[in-house]
């Protein structure tokens, strides 16, 4: 007997798509929100993408995201009342419960590696493990705050949408943004970047085909918010045929720099949104691009020192 | 004419000049640009609502992280902040840069071993900001600061800096991290990429080639974490004592 079809992600969308509904549920009977009908539509919306849209149509499925942003673009995705706790009440069961409050934490991650290292090898597939694991790992982490605290369940739902609130419609950004890729690519719009950066590459200089290498795949990762939409098209563009083969540069070196390079856009972009915006509204930072104007200038540096130990490397033959 | 497909790039530059909703700019630029693939390729153009249905739907990996929130957030309501404030009061030597340092490190350990997870959801709001900002001398959201009368712009703005910079210390480990595991997305990318180019590679070759840069960039967030902590201290400055005040140290 084998466990692999325990680590179905099928399963952990399905769970995450009940969550997302007990989330409405509460939401609809919460008078402390301005906006308890839009803001439980969001959710029961979003749950029904996650636990059925393996099996709905695809254009009901686009139809959905379509109402869940109207929802948003509505202003009618808004937080309500938690009931939180008096900071006297929380600092007292910090005193009582101590270091166990560290422990469901802990599990969450150690439960997901552990699950890596025990499930592999033939018929599991790796990366379903990693976030099958992760799921169910968070799960027991619920029960373990559970038993931990010996709070109601209850507390479990209007705690999880107090936070789930607080980060609101961006959190739906990241998988509308992967959307948005997908058209993107659908409508060539990676074929007219590169068709344009062609057109002004200078191939004499090691130098500038270096900086332009780099600068355009940064530049593309930006607009896309991806560096693995990037990638394969500037290695054709410009890194295959203007450094490797005529500069002999080491195929592996110009490769990995070429990922990495790309992450300095991603660093900067506000289309990679689970990076850059919804930690904003998760930590509940007052400003929104906060996250990205703090990375800016590493952004910078780590530009800088890929273009130069890209050309110094190339230029002296080191690899 | 072709240049009319970058149409959805103008748009998101448009949305985000004019600060709509990203929500909303995001899926407008969608539809421009579906609306003049339509117009230049005629029928060849994809139906635009599977487009989208399809691809959010195969995306939903991304969003895993809200099985977690449930447990974070009780974990909360039963101080679970507090009990980090009490244990970083205890450590003496620990700043917030030091603090965001050791989680670069430590994040790169975890990216390096393969284990891809939303650092920001596991590791920053329930343990790491809420250790850097009470190591900052702030006390949590600012109450013990009003409680003092003291102005709470200046304390809100360095709570927001300690944040964003603590969500960069979880990007920077990640980006420039992940690729120190061989059988990494990125490495395969190269690997695949450069074999069908006719320049093959090997995987752990390009994993070892990405050490060089996961040093520089520890280099460059080191010099940014220890200038945060500059910053603090200057903007803070004797206004708060950094740590222990109001329980009995000297």
């Amino acid at each position: 007997m084998t466990l692999s079809p325990v680590f179905n992600l099928e399963i952990v969308y399905t769970l995450t798509g009940a969550v997302l509904m007990v989330f409405a549920g509460f939401t609809l009977g919460d008078r402390g929100n301005p906006a308890r009908i839009g803001t439980a539509l969001f959710w029961f919306v979003l749950g029904v993408l996650f636990a059925f849209g393996t099996y709905l149509p695809p254009r009901l499925d686009g139809a959905l995201v379509v109402v869940l942003v109207a929802i948003d673009g509505l202003g009618q995705v808004r937080e309500g009342a938690y009931g939180e706790a008096a900071p006297a009440v929380r600092a007292a069961a910090a005193e009582r419960l101590g270091w166990r409050l560290f422990l469901p934490v802990l599990l969450i991650p150690i439960g997901t590696y552990a699950a890596t290292l025990i499930f592999r090898g033939p018929g599991f597939k790796p990366n379903d493990v990693l976030y099958a694991s992760l799921g169910f790992s968070s799960a027991l982490a619920a029960v373990l705050a559970l038993a931990i605290t010996r709070a109601r369940p209850v507390w479990l739902a209007h705690e999880g949408r107090r936070l789930i609130d607080a980060i609101g419609a961006v959190l739906i950004l990241p998988q509308l943004l992967a959307a948005l890729g997908e058209v993107f690519k659908a409508a060539g719009v990676g074929k007219v970047i590169a068709a344009g950066i062609a057109a002004v590459i200078p191939t004499g200089s090691l130098f500038a085909v270096v900086l332009v290498c780099c600068a355009s795949v940064a530049l593309f990762t930006f607009i896309m918010g991806n560096s693995f939409a990037a990638f394969p098209v500037i290695m054709a563009g410009i890194g295959v045929p203007l450094l490797i083969e005529p500069f002999g540069v080491n195929p592996a070196l110009v490769g990995i720099f070429t990922i990495t390079v790309a992450s300095c856009g991603t660093l900067c972009t506000p289309m990679a949104a689970n990076f850059n915006l919804v930690p904003p509204a998760l930590l509940e930072m007052r400003d929104r691009y906060g996250v990205i104007k703090v990375q800016a200038p590493v952004a910078a540096a780590m530009f800088a020192a890929h273009v130069l130990v890209l050309w110094g490397v190339a230029a002296f033959g080191l690899v | 004419m072709e240049w009319l497909r970058l149409i959805g790039v103008a748009v998101v530059v448009a949305g985000f000049a004019l600060r709509l909703r990203v929500t909303v700019i995001v899926l407008a630029a969608g539809i421009a640009t579906w609306l003049v693939a339509r117009a230049l390729d005629g029928g060849a153009a994809p139906d635009l609502l599977s487009t989208l249905g399809r691809a959010f739907v195969d995306g939903r990996i991304i969003t895993l992280v809200v099985l977690a929130l449930p447990a974070l957030g009780l974990l909360e309501r039963y101080g679970l902040q507090d009990e980090c404030r009490r244990v970083i009061v205890k450590v003496g030597a620990a700043t917030a840069g030091r603090i965001l340092l050791i989680n670069h490190l430590f994040r790169t350990a975890v990216v390096a071993i393969g284990m891809r997870v939303n650092g920001h959801v596991m590791f920053s709001r329930p343990l790491i900001v809420p250790m850097a900002i009470p190591a900052a001398g702030l006390d949590g959201e600012g109450e013990r600061g009003e409680e003092r009368g003291e102005d709470s712009e200046p304390r809100a703005a360095a709570i927001d800096r300690i944040k964003g910079a603590a969500s960069a210390s979880d990007n920077y480990a990640n980006f420039f991290g992940q690729n120190l595991f061989f059988g990494a997305a990125g490495v395969a990318l190269v690997v695949k990429n450069l074999e069908s180019s006719g320049h093959p590679v090997d995987a752990l070759t390009v994993a070892k080639l990405s050490i060089p840069m996961a040093v520089v960039a520890l280099l460059a967030s080191w010099a940014q974490y220890a200038l945060l902590d500059r910053w603090l201290r200057r903007r803070l400055g004797a206004a708060a004592p950094r740590r222990g005040e109001g329980e009995g140290a000297p």
